[in-house]
């Protein structure tokens, strides 16, 4: 190649033209014959997404199934918390309810002045006595 | 096969399609050497050049069943070859972001003062490895225009644009290709 001056786009595109051609090897023709017998006789190949597709779908199905397992252990949970809420509410009025039989005196409030309740005492006719009057005052005096 | 040199490459491929082993060989034959060079002055490589020219033969007769006969089998090649370099291109950029010191030590990265410390007599040398610092878009239309003297109507066949952008892209690979070439082709110190 000589040496050509300036460098201009034509002498460039010479220059290119002149470079030498690579040939392919003597044994091309007959190598690829033989890779391509080679490839017909191998067992038919998957195609590449099958494997890749499997895969997905495999840990698609993991995951799916560890979601609904666990979305039912969260309900359940619910469940579990509602059904003790229910009975602690249950026991409490049973409590209440037990607390105001043992702690309240059985009275009847009869009426009141501007001074005085007017309430009737119970307890001495549940025992057998029979009622008296009982006076409460204002819890100012 | 008497007369299989002169059919057309349609005709010929229609053959091998079917398993005639020797209509396939005169269209390897055809078309090899031109496959090789063309590869080479892409990938900057004889060798892979080579290895790509065969796997492309190979995914001609693999994928046969998607080509339509238009006679265009020629830009049909060439274009499974141009994807098999650009694939190849791409794992190698993925590969260097990994691998930055080996980049290093590869060829194809080596700076233009690295190029005529080595190759300062040589201006095709120099040329051969100016062209692999072309960008690869840039690079296949200028190899095949300017190397393998390919119509630009052909050239927009095989990379599916107008002629028009495949003279642009031509036009700015040999910006690109007589930038890196003009210190060496000069003379000038480096």
């Amino acid at each position: 190649m000589t040496e050509p001056d300036p460098l201009t786009p034509s002498a460039l595109r010479q220059a290119l033209h002149a470079l030498p051609r690579e040939r392919a090897s003597p044994g091309f023709t007959d190598r690829l014959a033989e890779r391509l017998r080679a490839a017909r006789s191998a067992p038919p190949r998957r195609a590449s997404w099958i494997p890749l597709a499997a895969a997905t779908a495999v840990v698609l199905a993991i995951g799916a199934g560890l979601g609904i397992q666990q979305q039912r252990r969260a309900t359940r949970e619910l469940d579990q918390r509602r059904a003790l809420a229910l009975r602690h509410e249950e026991l409490r009025s049973e409590l209440d309810r037990v607390r105001r039989q043992v702690g309240d005196p059985p009275t009847l409030y009869l009426g009141a002045t501007p001074d005085y309740d007017v309430v009737l005492d119970l307890r001495p006719w549940l025992e057998g006595g029979g009622a008296r009057p009982a006076a409460y005052q204002p819890p100012n005096r | 096969m008497p007369g299989s040199a002169a059919l057309d490459d349609g005709s010929l491929f229609a053959r091998a399609r079917s398993g005639d082993g020797e209509a396939l060989t005169f269209l390897v034959d055809r078309h090899k050497d031109a496959l090789v060079n063309y590869l080479t002055r892409l990938s900057g490589c004889r060798d892979r050049a080579e290895d790509v020219a065969q796997e492309t033969f190979v995914r001609l007769l693999e994928r046969s069943a998607r080509y339509v006969e238009r006679g265009k089998l020629r830009p049909y090649l060439y274009r499974i070859a141009t994807n098999l370099v650009r694939t190849e291109q791409r794992r190698e950029q993925r590969w260097r972001l990994l691998q930055p010191r080996l980049a290093a030590g590869n060829g194809a990265g080596a700076e233009p003062r690295q190029l005529a410390a080595l190759e300062r007599r040589e201006l095709g040398a120099i040329l051969a490895a100016g062209l692999e610092r072309v960008p690869l878009r840039y690079r296949v239309p200028l190899v095949l225009r300017d190397v393998e003297d390919w119509t630009y109507a052909e050239i927009a066949d095989l990379l599916g644009c107008k002629a028009g952008t495949v003279k642009s892209r031509i036009h700015r690979g040999r910006e690109s290709l007589r930038r890196l070439v003009a210190p060496y082709w000069n003379g000038e110190p480096s």
